[in-house]
């Protein structure tokens, strides 16, 4: 398990409280939408109390239940980093990929058994951030990108470089047996990073340069949006995008969702957006 | 939707699809004179047609062919299939199947090395070997390469007797997990086109723990099964 950046003591006691938002979307894949079968991506950010939180799940395409899976592990990945972030944000790596993973596979089990399935038909990837406004955990398993934006820079940069096999339709999932090794997380402040983006694979191929791994300019536009829009509105927002941009580019299931950190957005960082 | 809020086109990237690398492995010996040449030949275009009519499998594709005869050729490479034009196979000569087989192999192995270089993603590679008797060089070595990537599900043969006089043994020796499949030459039109329709399926398959990368070898069990039985019932 990969670990980075382990903020000091002083660092966080001089860092104040931040005013987040999280927010996400998804969209039918098109050859979902000709089979008639669901969405198999799935999303979930929360806001209550002091700990914002946003999750993503990409279900197995060779999963029977994939579309559950994926549900049932983002309500749960939400539910437990709400409960637990001081004590994940304290714990060492393994300790809490233990207990992400230990969690994730107790809810499909028991789900699969109510289903009469294995868990294996409930598998999905899973791709996770959280924070109180100082402290900031974020973690991945299998494919899909997670983007920071440095709070200095305003430059997107890519956390983790995704768990893949040498062919394009392999990856690790929660109930893979090779999940704990693969399974990446870091803990950040909020004072070097000021927004989080999570995306599926399938959204990765409109908004992501795998050759030179970039974001596209598309990450740091809906940012600014969220910067100046309220939660309701951005998520019909994304999910718009989502259906009329984003998945024409590719016949997979599209989701995405944000982190913000909703400071003042400097104009002449903007980009250029005069109406065409 | 709200105003303005509509991301343009040029905020977006492109990437390149991820490739199927397939590579046509065909016996153009003296055997294959008169009417199974004629078939291969039809066999093969309609091939790339359906390819070509296809979205997703004509930005995935990319079919090189190696025939065996007089010598070993590789006639088409690999490249995007909207650029390729499709040969015309000619016969003549004896089998050296375990040559053609080892470049294959090498023109696969090439394939995988340049899109690495090139950043592009790639699924796991395809044989379809193809012939209609029995191998006139040394295929010992051959049979080890591909055994030894079959068994480490970095490929998968597609192993094609055409007519009564194909050595299914022989040709089951490169395959472990597929049983050979024995076709009249007049089935290699349906063939190939179940061929597609898998290229099709492969290049829009969502992740799986491993079993994706073997949707084409479950398939061809399935299609082999299938004309087996027909096969039985056509000839009582």
């Amino acid at each position: 398990m990969s670990l980075a950046c382990r903020p000091s003591a002083a660092t966080l006691r001089r860092s104040t409280p931040r005013r987040l938002v999280t927010v996400g979307a998804t969209a039918t894949g098109r050859r979902h939408e000709t089979l008639g079968q669901p969405c198999q991506d799935a999303v979930a950010t929360r806001q209550t109390g002091k700990i914002s939180v946003a999750v993503l799940a990409d279900g197995a395409g060779s999963a029977a239940a994939a579309e559950i899976g994926a549900r049932v592990a983002v309500d749960t990945v939400a539910a437990l980093l709400q409960k637990r972030f001081h004590e994940f944000i304290d714990s060492s790596a393994e300790s809490f990929g233990r207990a992400l993973l230990g969690n994730i596979r107790r809810a499909l089990a028991r789900t699969a058994r109510s289903m009469a399935l294995e868990s294996r038909d409930l598998a999905c990837t899973l791709l996770a951030c959280a924070s109180d406004g100082r402290h900031l955990l974020v973690t991945q398993l299998g494919d899909g990108r997670v983007g920071i934006r440095h709070r200095a820079t305003g430059q997107w940069h890519l956390l983790f470089e995704p768990a893949k096999g040498e062919f394009a339709n392999e990856t690790v999932f929660v109930t893979s047996e090779s999940a704990p090794s693969h399974l990446r997380c870091a803990r950040l402040t909020m004072s070097e990073v000021d927004a989080v983006v999570l995306m599926s694979d399938g959204t990765e191929a409109s908004l992501f340069h795998r050759s030179t791994s970039q974001f596209a300019p598309a990450v740091e536009t809906m940012r600014q949006w969220a910067c100046a829009t309220p939660t309701v509105v951005l998520r019909r927002v994304l999910r718009q995008n989502l259906e009329q941009a984003l998945r024409l580019k590719t016949m997979d299931d599209c989701s995405l969702a944000f982190l913000i950190d909703r400071h003042h957005v400097d104009p002449s960082r903007q980009s250029n957006r005069a109406s065409a | 939707m709200a105003h303005d809020m509509k991301l343009r086109l040029e905020e977006l990237t492109e990437n390149p699809s991820p490739r199927v690398p397939i590579c046509l492995t065909l016996d153009v010996s003296g055997s294959m004179h008169g009417s199974k040449l004629q078939d291969l030949n039809a066999a093969v275009r309609s091939f790339y047609d359906s390819v070509r009519s296809d979205e997703m499998a004509c930005m995935s594709a990319e079919i090189a062919i190696v025939t065996f005869g007089n010598r070993v050729r590789q006639i088409s490479e690999f490249s995007s299939i909207e650029r390729q034009s499709v040969p015309t196979l000619e016969c003549s000569g004896s089998t050296p199947m375990g040559e053609a087989v080892r470049e294959s192999l090498a023109a696969l192995e090439q394939a995988k090395r340049v899109y690495s270089q090139m950043g592009v993603d790639y699924f796991q590679p395809w044989l379809v070997l193809m012939t209609d008797g029995t191998p006139t060089d040394d295929i010992s070595a051959a049979v080890e390469q591909c055994r030894s990537l079959v068994e480490k599900r970095k490929l998968t043969v597609f192993p094609i007797a055409i007519g009564q006089d194909a050595d299914l043994a022989t040709l089951a020796r490169f395959s472990p997990n597929l049983p050979p499949l024995r076709i009249e030459s007049t089935d290699l039109k349906a063939f190939f086109s179940w061929l597609s329709a898998s290229v099709t399926k492969v290049s829009v398959s969502n992740p799986g723990d491993s079993s994706s990368s073997s949707l084409g070898a479950m398939e061809f069990k399935k299609m082999a099964l299938d004309w087996q039985t027909a096969f039985q019932q056509d000839r009582k």
